[in-house]
């Protein structure tokens, strides 16, 4: 029983080995690129990868389309398979679509045979297609190849071929161009930029964008093309069109600037916008080529925005002016206690326009305060909140020249010395400081800043 | 050097606890030309109080005049128009000044910090604070100090705010008192009248 049972365990474990000797060794046969556009001129290289295999024999046969691409020189051995046993000539392979190298490992490199993944030969290919945005296969026919280790043994094949791109169209490109973040309430631009290879004599540019998030503010074109512009918005929701043409007789080739569209950021979020495209189509945005008069727009490409919350203040201001201008027209700063400090200038009738604050001073409640020289120091409460936030200052109090933040007989002195003149003692801004101006300093002596 | 002081005359006031007693303010400004002159006076308002302050009209105008009691401090200004200047010692104010009842003393202080505008200033051409000194007012109780007694009579309000004293004279008052008069005479007249009426 004993030997009966050593027997079996001897018989399976020879049967394994012969199993496992008998496994062939996997080798693959690929050609690189595995893509590529002609033209121009691609060389393709025929490569083996043999794993741990070393490699003594190797037939090879590519197959390709004849009628569309052609070898251009004769097949070009690595030398790593020294011995060519036979090799298909440029004639009869242009002529039956079939190459095939025979090689063999050289005496001298029997100890050293080829291992891993190396180059086998190369062929140089051009297209002969007349056809535009053509493709062609070029494959490996593992029926017809054979690849033989160094130990005798055929090897299994696997074959990946090249997918050829032949006389793509080298179209035109509208790309958008523009900041990844807008504050909510803020100006974003978005350039939209033509790129052409080839002369073009008009551009329609469709561009979409969702007005639940975008709202359009304007379309400020440069005359890329220098002839007509025209341009629609506000027609359809959510649709800008802008088209340029080119002179008679011109044109325009390369990169450059169409257009910058406005939009005025609405709500915290993203969104994005693009170009209605439909390829083949030319009633939405195109490229006309000035040789062919076709379309030659590829597909445009969109472009992204994030909406952030950001939060503006908007002061409105009242000064002793009398004259417009320069009416309440001044310059000063604005503070949060502990915070951020920003400057500001207002229009001749106090509003200081958008005071875009840093994301740490939104949110809190706080105090802040106004600062304009020669007036004093006037405070509020705020919680500045995402969006505008608009404050009416009042009346700033005149009088603290030396913006000491009180008003005394140091201010009036300065005052004195304006006297007639000119000066920021000109509080009602009528170009001469006198009484009218004492006015307002003497009015609030000892009041302080807030 | 610019240099001016501000001080007190006298320096020091004994007075019975709960009584008022009177300080003139003073300014020295020595031969510099002066164009106005801040005052700001602070005390312990549990121990003094201010009663009274009376302008001397050595300036052109009293720009302004604060008395609060409560926070304890008095703020006076005095201005020249442009172009004229006071100089040397000055007299600005005349201020009564009570000792509350059970208090033995309190201090009357100028508020001066060498270099600040915010405080006390004696001022020249171009804004120029020249007030280099300042001196304080001690006030002392005369006598035995009793206990603090019932809230005595307060001549002037706890805050009191004067705005800058306009040099035109307000007249409205005489036009009133004249329609006032010319009513009187009027009724009067009727009736010494009314008997001469009678057949």
């Amino acid at each position: 029983m004993r030997y009966l049972i050593l027997s079996i365990a001897a018989g399976l474990i020879f049967g394994v080995a012969v199993v496992m000797a008998q496994t062939p060794n996997q080798v693959t046969i690929k050609i690189l690129p595995a893509a590529a556009s002609l033209p121009p001129d691609q060389v393709l290289e025929v490569r083996l990868d043999s794993g741990a295999a070393g490699v003594g024999f190797a037939r090879i046969e590519i197959d390709f389309d004849q009628t569309k691409v052609q070898m251009v020189d004769e097949a070009t051995t690595s030398g790593v398979l020294r011995t060519v046993m036979s090799q298909t000539v440029k004639d009869e392979a242009n002529s039956s679509g079939r190459i095939v190298v025979v090689l063999g490992l050289a005496t001298a490199d029997r100890d050293n045979p080829p291992t891993g993944e190396f180059e086998v030969f190369r062929v140089q290919m051009k297209s002969i297609s007349g056809a535009v945005n053509d493709t062609t296969e070029v494959g490996v026919n593992t029926e017809g190849s054979q690849v033989v280790t160094i130990d005798g043994a055929e090897a299994g094949l696997t074959g990946v071929g090249a997918t050829l791109n032949l006389n793509p169209t080298v179209g035109a490109k509208l790309e958008f161009a523009g900041a990844g973040t807008v504050p909510i309430l803020g100006e974003w631009r978005a350039d939209v930029n033509l790129d052409t290879p080839e002369a073009v004599t008009g551009v329609d540019a469709v561009v979409r964008f969702d007005p639940g998030f975008l709202e359009i503010k304007s379309v400020d074109q440069v005359n890329l093309l220098g002839g007509e512009t025209k341009q629609e918005s506000g027609v359809t929701p959510g649709v800008v069109r802008f088209s340029q043409t080119a002179v008679p007789g011109g044109g325009f080739l390369g990169k450059g600037k169409l257009a910058t569209v406005v939009f005025k950021a609405k709500v915290v979020g993203k969104t994005e916008i693009g170009l209605d495209f439909e390829l083949g189509s030319k009633s939405e945005s195109n490229v006309i080529s000035n040789a062919s008069g076709q379309d030659i727009l590829v597909q445009p490409d969109k472009l992204g925005v994030e909406i952030t919350g950001a939060g503006y203040i908007i002061l409105e201001i009242d000064t002793p002016s009398e004259k417009n201008p320069p009416g309440d027209s001044v310059t000063g700063s604005l503070a949060r206690t502990s915070g951020g400090t920003y400057q500001f200038t207002t229009d001749a009738a106090g509003g200081s326009g958008q005071i875009e604050l840093n994301p740490a001073d939104l949110g809190l409640a706080a105090d802040w305060t106004v600062k304009v020289p020669g007036f004093l120091r006037e405070r509020f409460s705020l919680t500045a909140g995402a969006g505008e936030n608009v404050v009416n200052v009042g009346m700033l109090r005149a009088g603290d020249l030396n913006d000491d933040g009180i008003v005394n007989n140091i201010d009036l002195s300065l005052m004195y010395d304006q006297w007639f003149g000119a000066g920021g003692a000109d509080y009602n801004r009528d170009g001469i400081v006198n009484s009218a101006d004492h006015w307002h300093l003497a009015s609030r002596f000892f009041a302080e800043d807030e | 050097m610019l240099a001016a002081v501000l001080g007190f005359q006298p320096t020091k006031l004994e007075i019975r606890a709960g009584g008022v007693g009177e300080v003139k303010v003073v300014a020295d400004s020595r031969q510099v030309r002066v164009i106005g002159v801040d005052v700001i006076l602070e005390y312990d308002p549990t121990k003094l109080e201010i009663v009274k302050v009376e302008d001397s009209g050595v300036f052109a105008t009293a720009s302004a005049r604060l008395v609060d009691n409560r926070a304890g401090v008095v703020k006076l200004a005095y201005s020249n128009s442009r172009g004229e200047y006071d100089r040397g010692k000055i007299d600005l104010a005349r201020i009564g000044v009570r000792l509350k009842s059970g208090q033995k003393w309190g201090d009357l202080a100028i508020k001066y910090i060498p270099g600040s505008t915010t405080d006390s200033n004696i001022v020249t051409l171009h804004g120029v604070d020249v007030l280099t000194e300042a001196g304080n007012l001690t006030v002392t109780a005369k006598g035995r100090v009793l206990a603090a007694e019932t809230a005595e009579e307060v001549t002037i309000p706890a805050v009191e705010v004067v705005k800058p004293i306009d040099s035109a004279v307000d007249l409205s008052w005489m036009w009133m008192m004249g329609v006032a008069l010319v009513i009187v005479g009027a009724v009067m007249l009727r009736v010494i009248g009314q008997p001469n009426d009678v057949v």
